[in-house]
């Protein structure tokens, strides 16, 4: 037995240090391995060692002016606007949606969120060949719009978060508003969204998220249209079997390059989780 | 006093939203008259009169009817990524040819694998002209996702093509009187030989299983043969002289005899199950890499790979015909399976004639000589077969010498791949049970699964 606590202390530091230790190279190795792959001067797809032996920045530069097969740069844009209309159309719907069952009283209003839940819960994909006929019946297939549409058209049934969000803020600010002659709208856009920025952050992540990170429908609704690809799609593509003895180092790169915009969304709206918090708004 | 306003504008806002989404629907143009074309070869009572591409080239009311001439013609073509280019020029070259018909033709990159799925799913939205496999031959004749070759150029496409490619493209279905071709032979190329590093192993060494692998252990490199995938690994039952074929309704009919079959599984598992010098990988990523590391000396794929591989081994780049490997005492040739890419008509089409004079002249032997020298695609036009261009390249040259030891991969069910790739990993798996009893077992699972219907 131990005696001396500071002895004790150390030891079980020393464990938790190394547990998490090699936690973190396990999870840091492969991203380690695809940013030095990217950088990578070795031409082959698989060396027999790890750390490259040449080192480059010409994969990136081949990534955006090697465009005849893979038009990266078109992909890259591609996926960002689809990505912009889908968060700004989801956002607003998934927080309409859940202001209207969090605030508003009205008949079948436990039904309609029953149904909305249960609807939920079927993912996406499961429904992806009927999808594509109606999509292809309106002639919108291999296009970006049929794209938006297909991400955000049911964004709304994820609305149980932002309304359990929505809950907690104390309906005395709706009465409030009320009696100084604030509509349900006012109430909404004035009262209620500045101070849930917490959870608008939240949904404006995931929103963006969603159709950033995608495959399947990209995959299905775009078909043989590369210049429409999505990256998640144009990246797979890179390392078929046809391309991958020659594009696999610039899929590294654009590997790479895809964490960008999330990465600076997450920077840029980190603040705001730590904002606004509802508890300090009801003041004397 | 504004609810009745909002009311009357929401209700406009949701009807505008339903008209909206209906608004794609108008009928989009006379899709019923897209099949005709695809019967205008129609069999006649009278001798047809062979085609030759010269003769279509020269005169367009022949090889394109009336199509172009009011309107314009707009044609989607299929072509793998690497071809794009060149299938553009070619196009290029066929509307340059028909100056006063309006063409347009656009190349969209689609690996030849993928060609007969992405037809099948969606056929309006496929490609006109597009290139497919041979084995996927069995999906698109019978439904007839393609349209017959015209018959006046099957005449003239008959006399010139090595005769595999000729049976891979003919097809008789229920409704047909007799057999017709159903697709444009493309290449006579589309299997797979032995690449090698000729600084590391020489030709003869090359000659046998067992000479290799006892380099491989000298030398400490790599044996890469991917035994887990069914193109590949039936080379143990073509080995062992299996053959298949197609029942009426479609369902694999296999012609394997235990007692040839197994004794090849046994010998390719005591040869290489327990040497960590062969390697079971997937060999389309893998073994470019491996050859240009030198952590490999030699490796099994396709010819698709072939320029990936010249550029990975540069002067050392060798290739030859697969093995003998010793099966109770006798060197065996290994025999493989070896296929035809073809080029195809969607019956679809709103082009048909342009469809077909454009797939003629991509297949006509000006372009296939194109295309050994600039894609490195083995021919099926048999005087090219023979030509310099082909003796010169290495690649080609192992690949039609293979030709001779191999069985057409034709008559082949969606079945067959998965369970054959089962069974040749299981043999080469030193952690399965590899007696006798064991092979045996694996290869009645492998049977059964391939013939269940």
């Amino acid at each position: 037995m131990i005696k001396s606590y500071k002895l004790r202390r150390n030891i079980s530091n020393g464990i938790i240090y190394a547990i998490l230790t090699i936690l973190s190279i396990i999870w840091l190795l492969p991203l380690v391995w695809i940013v030095m792959t990217s950088f990578r001067g070795e031409q082959q797809v698989y060396i027999n060692y790890i750390i490259p032996k040449t080192w480059t920045f010409d994969n990136y530069v081949r990534l955006f002016t090697d465009t005849g097969i893979m038009n990266y740069p078109k992909w890259f844009m591609n996926t960002l606007i689809v990505s912009i209309c889908t968060c700004v159309i989801s956002t607003i719907s998934v927080l309409m949606v859940s202001y209207t069952f969090s605030r508003l009283r009205f008949k079948s209003r436990k039904a309609i969120m029953n149904v909305g839940m249960i609807l939920g819960m079927f993912p996406g994909f499961m429904t992806m060949i009927a999808v594509y006929y109606l999509l292809k019946a309106m002639n919108l297939t291999r296009s970006l719009v049929a794209l938006i549409i297909v991400y955000s058209a049911a964004a709304a049934l994820g609305y149980f978060i932002s309304k359990g969000f929505f809950d907690t803020v104390p309906r005395a600010l709706d009465e409030a508003a009320t009696i100084d002659g604030a509509t349900k709208n006012q109430i909404f856009w004035k009262i209620i969204l500045p101070m849930s920025k917490p959870i608008v952050v939240y949904t404006v992540l995931t929103s963006f998220i969603a159709p950033w990170t995608d495959f399947i429908l990209a995959r299905i609704i775009m078909g043989d249209a590369i210049d429409q690809y999505t990256m998640a799609v144009g990246l797979w593509k890179m390392v078929d079997k046809d391309f991958i003895d020659r594009f696999f180092l610039q899929f590294c790169a654009g590997a790479v390059l895809v964490a960008i915009p999330i990465t600076a969304l997450f920077l840029k709206m980190q603040k705001f989780y730590v904002e606004g918090v509802t508890g300090g708004a009801v003041k004397g | 006093m504004f609810s009745k306003s909002k009311k009357v504008v929401g209700t406009v806002l949701a009807a505008v939203m339903i008209a909206s989404a209906f608004a794609g629907c108008a009928p989009s143009g006379d899709s019923s008259s897209v099949a005709s074309g695809s019967e205008s070869a129609a069999p006649s009572a009278t001798e047809i009169k062979a085609i030759t591409i010269d003769e279509a080239m020269k005169d367009a009311d022949v090889a394109l009817g009336e199509e172009g001439k009011d309107s314009e013609v707009t044609l989607k073509v299929w072509a793998p990524s690497d071809a794009v280019d060149m299938f553009t020029k070619q196009c290029k070259a066929f509307t340059d040819n028909f100056k006063d018909r309006k063409i347009s033709i656009e190349v969209v990159a689609q690996g030849e694998a993928d060609a007969a799925s992405a037809l099948m799913n969606d056929p309006d939205a496929a490609a006109d002209v597009f290139g497919f496999a041979s084995d996927h031959a069995s999906k698109l004749y019978p439904d007839k996702y393609v349209a017959k070759v015209r018959l006046n150029y099957a005449a003239a496409i008959k006399e010139t093509n090595l005769q595999g490619a000729i049976d891979v493209a003919t097809y008789k279905t229920e409704t047909d009187d007799q057999p017709y071709m159903y697709s444009y032979p493309e290449t006579g190329d589309n299997g797979y030989v032995m690449f090698y590093n000729k600084s590391l192993i020489s030709a003869e060494e090359m000659g046998s299983m067992e000479s290799i692998m006892k380099v491989c252990n000298d030398k400490d490199k790599n044996l890469v043969i991917n035994m887990n995938n069914g193109f590949y690994s039936c080379i143990v039952p073509l080995t062992g002289e299996g053959t298949y074929s197609l029942d009426e309704s479609r369902h694999q009919l296999l012609n394997y005899d235990y007692a040839k079959i197994g004794p090849v599984a046994t010998a390719f598992s005591k040869l290489l199950a327990n040497d960590s010098h062969y390697v079971n990988d997937d060999v389309d990523k893998v073994l470019a890499s491996a050859l240009k590391n030198e952590t490999a000396l030699a490796g099994v794929v396709g010819t698709w790979k072939t320029k990936a591989i010249k550029n990975a081994l540069g002067d050392n780049y060798a290739a030859c015909k697969l093995p003998t490997i010793n099966v109770d005492g006798t060197d065996t040739q290994i025999k493989s399976m070896y296929g035809y890419k073809l080029v195809g008509i969607n019956s679809k089409s709103k082009f048909p004639m342009t469809s077909q004079t454009l797939a003629y002249y991509l297949t006509s032997e000006a372009c296939q000589k194109e295309r050994i020298t600039e894609l490195g695609w083995g021919p099926s036009i048999s005087t090219l077969v023979d030509s310099d261009a082909v003796k010169n390249d290495v690649a080609l040259s192992a690949m039609y010498e293979q030709q001779k030891y191999s069985v057409p991969q034709t008559g082949l069910a969606g079945s067959f791949w998965d369970p054959t790739g089962a069974f040749g990993g299981y043999i080469v798996n030193k952690d399965k049970d590899l007696s006798d009893a064991g092979i045996k077992k694996a290869y009645d699972n492998m049977v059964e699964n391939i013939t269940a219907q």
